[in-house]
């Protein structure tokens, strides 16, 4: 082919001239393409498959019924994550409805209330009586200075898992366990060190230093936590002192009964099998994490309420959670409150919410479905959504904060710090461990205050007054 | 010289310097005034002066993350291209039988990409299964079985062993081994392309002379493969001082415990995209732009010096 005719025809190869002519029309096709605006569609995104499988019936009635048609995309976290305070930094458009997990939504929280990328919905719930129907304490990581932001996806509360054929087999009643006292005590005799010639490590229960949603679970079953329900910074509270010093010391010493059993990963898999740690914190939606990762323990595992701290104190605590929320750059916000409510508020979304995914919903009238009654032979025949939901009003608050990720990993560095230096200085009890763990804490309390501080729109909210 | 002429070298320069001027120069220029705001979009931001640089410098995170970069980028220059040039030199010699496969499997992790070997190495530097571990564990059991050398008293227990927390507490020696892995392979062959055009008769000449193989490497080898060996630590320093997808990938959180795998630019990628405060975020896009800038001039200086003595 010859291009000497044309204006640097010479310098066009062929091979230049396709990528030349595909850029042109590939360009003019998706400027042709996105028509969304004109046609009122509503698109909604999402970050996890199980959430998405399950909404696919939903959606497809709400498309087939004449309304506006909803587009839904699956997209992962991360990406929702960069999307999302791209798009609301940026002020460029996101989806109209975005299912946002905690770490992810609370980054909208980050500047001024009238900057919130996501609408309001505060009045819109007050209005149609909705504010006494959804559990109260599923609301609170969407609420920023007193105002709603999210309709929440789940509770999440969390139990305990304990290797029941273990513990069955070597004759050990667990209902008389109501504190952590008395679940070390409890199966303390079945705990195995190689070093003493077992043929493996068991330890009682899984929890380690690395773990920070772990961690952030029992602080907040402890009523603490890194911030105050009002999303006051206070990381170096009597509560969490106390708390840490216990948590490290399970982890450190002869007595050791804590080990590392990573969730989520093929080694954590493996660990359960062999039996390494007897007892694990438990959120409805690891249920079913666990029948999809490790089914052959169905039969071997049950559940019961978390041990708690003091006796009579909480016996479950809260970890993740999601809500479904509008964009405030959204130009059909009515309609995307419309679909919300299909979507999240339907009797026939909580029982597959239940059914596909072991979420027990917020939506408290639906509570009473005899779904929730059936036996689940995973967990021995227990009928473990009855007991979820026994438990979800008590499930902890949780303040919206742009910053309880750095908090988060604040308090497991500070865990860290103190298991290391306590088990470096051979101190093993609490009362040994709690100066080093105040210290600590005080430490990663001053860290997270620096990056608060750091917000000139946040910076008068932070380190408010003495909470020990 | 007509203007057409003249002008053409330009018109293909353009599309290089059109993407250049929009996504690198215009950006570089908003980003000093994003570096002096506090901002939250569009429509919320609050000037706060130099406050985000005196964040920087007061800010203990910033200064564990710029030790941590230190530290991978004297593992990349003092670890890694010495072994990147051990294995040239071995490769280069032309005993060594089946050259090419060796060339083949010591290149091939730049072949499967970064993602999939920082995914790989994850798995393997995992406590309790991971290979690393499971193999030392293993190592170590052998030696207890010889009585002779009593392993039990100067060995960790099986137990410690398998709990060693490559990603969690030691994580930039794991980057660092990683970053062996990946890259090792990368600069041995910059290194191999440099030894072929050594020129023969000189190594030949130092050897009738009587030069041994340490000496002839030092006297002849390395004063050839200088330009080339220059280039490659220019740029294993600038690639370690924004070392990021390794660290962000392989470790818990993308920092490890305790920050002990946390890098600059991964603090710049936390603060920017995770806290949303760009303004920080740009300041330390900006020290980090002095440090590698401040790195280019030194050795562009020494070099300078080298060349004039």
């Amino acid at each position: 082919m010859k291009f000497r005719g044309l204006p640097l025809g010479y310098a066009l190869s062929p091979g230049a001239l396709v990528m030349l002519v595909l850029a042109v029309c590939s360009g003019i096709a998706i400027i042709a393409l996105d028509s969304r605006e004109e046609s009122g569609e509503l698109s909604m995104w999402t970050f996890a498959q199980p959430h998405y499988d399950i909404y696919v019936p939903e959606v497809n009635n709400w498309n087939s019924s004449g309304k506006p048609i909803v587009d839904m995309h699956l997209i992962g976290r991360q990406v929702m994550d960069r999307r999302m305070l791209g798009g609301f930094l940026g002020d460029v458009p996101t989806a109209d409805l975005l299912e946002a997990e905690r770490a992810t939504a609370c980054l909208a929280f980050a500047g001024p209330l009238d900057a919130v990328g996501f609408v309001d919905i505060t009045d819109r719930l007050e209005a149609e009586g909705l504010l006494d129907a959804i559990n109260g304490p599923a609301l609170s990581p969407w609420t920023f200075e007193g105002r709603i932001f999210g309709i929440p996806h789940d509770v999440h509360p969390v139990m305990l898992a304990y290797r029941a054929d273990i513990t069955e087999a070597a004759g050990i009643d667990m209902s008389e366990v109501e504190t952590w006292d008395d679940l070390y005590r409890v199966l303390a005799p079945l705990q195995q060190r190689t070093d003493n010639g077992d043929p493996m490590d068991r330890y009682v229960m899984s929890l380690w230093d690395s773990e920070s949603d772990m961690l952030e679970t029992l602080l907040l079953q402890a009523d603490g936590g890194a911030f105050t329900e009002t999303g006051t910074l206070a990381i170096d509270r009597n509560v969490n002192v106390t708390a840490v010093a216990n948590m490290v010391s399970w982890m450190i010493g002869p007595n050791r009964v804590a080990t590392h059993v990573p969730e989520f990963s093929p080694t954590g898999d493996q660990l359960k099998l062999d039996g390494h740690a007897l007892c694990y914190l438990m959120p409805d939606w690891m249920c079913n994490v666990w029948r999809r990762n490790v089914p052959t323990l169905e039969g071997k595992v049950k559940l019961i309420p978390l041990p708690a701290w003091e006796p009579g104190g909480r016996r479950t605590s809260v970890w993740g959670g999601s809500m479904l929320g509008i964009a405030r750059t959204s130009t059909n916000q009515d309609t995307a409150w419309e679909f919300a409510k299909h979507l999240y508020l339907s009797e026939e979304l909580a029982l597959q919410l239940y059914r596909a995914g072991d979420i027990i919903t917020p939506i408290q009238e639906h509570w009473d479905n005899p779904i929730f009654n059936e036996p689940d032979d995973y967990f021995g025949g227990q009928r473990k959504g009855r007991m979820y939901i026994d438990l979800a009003p008590d499930v902890p608050l949780r303040a919206a904060t742009p910053y309880f990720k750095q908090a988060r990993g604040a308090v497991q560095n500070a865990v860290s710090r103190t298991r290391e230096e306590a088990d470096k200085l051979s101190l093993y009890t609490p009362e040994e461990i709690e100066p080093i763990a105040r210290k600590h804490l005080e430490q990663a309390h001053a860290e997270v205050a620096t990056i608060i501080n750091g917000n000139a729109f946040l910076r008068e909210n932070s380190n408010e007054g003495d909470l020990r | 010289m007509s203007t057409g002429s003249r002008v053409k070298p330009y018109l293909f320069l353009a599309p290089f310097l059109i993407l250049f001027v929009v996504f690198t120069v215009v950006p570089l220029f908003q980003a000093v005034p994003l570096a002096t705001h506090h901002t939250f979009g569009p429509d919320a931001s609050t000037y706060v002066g130099f406050e985000k640089f005196a964040q920087a410098f007061s800010d203990a995170r910033f200064w564990k993350a710029l030790r941590n970069t230190l530290v991978f980028t004297a593992g990349s220059v003092f670890i890694q291209l010495p072994i990147a040039l051990g294995l040239a030199l071995m490769l280069n010699r032309k005993r060594v039988m089946g050259r090419g496969v060796f060339r083949l499997l010591f290149f091939s992790p730049q072949l499967v990409g970064l993602v999939f070997v920082a995914v790989l190495a994850s798995v393997m530097f995992q406590k309790q299964k991971g290979l690393v571990n499971t193999a030392i564990a293993g190592g170590a059991d052998m030696l207890r079985s010889i009585p002779l050398i009593n392993a039990n008293a100067w060995l960790p227990t099986t137990s410690e062993l398998l709990n060693t927390p490559w990603l969690e507490s030691l994580a930039m020696r794991t980057l660092i081994i990683s970053a062996l892995w990946m890259y090792a392979g990368f600069n041995m062959i910059y290194f191999l392309a440099a030894l072929q055009n050594v020129p023969s008769e000189l190594e030949e000449a130092a050897m009738i002379d009587g030069a041994g193989p340490v000496r002839r490497f030092f006297a002849v080898v390395l004063p050839s493969i200088r330009p080339v060996a220059v280039f490659v630590v220019l740029l294993s320093i600038i690639g370690s001082i924004q070392v990021f997808e390794l660290a962000y990938i392989m470790l818990p959180e993308g920092v490890g415990m305790q920050d002990s795998g946390l890098t600059l630019v991964t603090y710049l990628f936390k603060n920017g995209f995770e806290i949303g405060d760009l303004g920080y975020a740009t300041a330390i896009g900006w020290l980090i732009a002095v440090i590698l800038s401040a790195t280019a001039i030194t050795q562009r200086l020494v070099n300078r010096q080298e060349a004039h003595a």
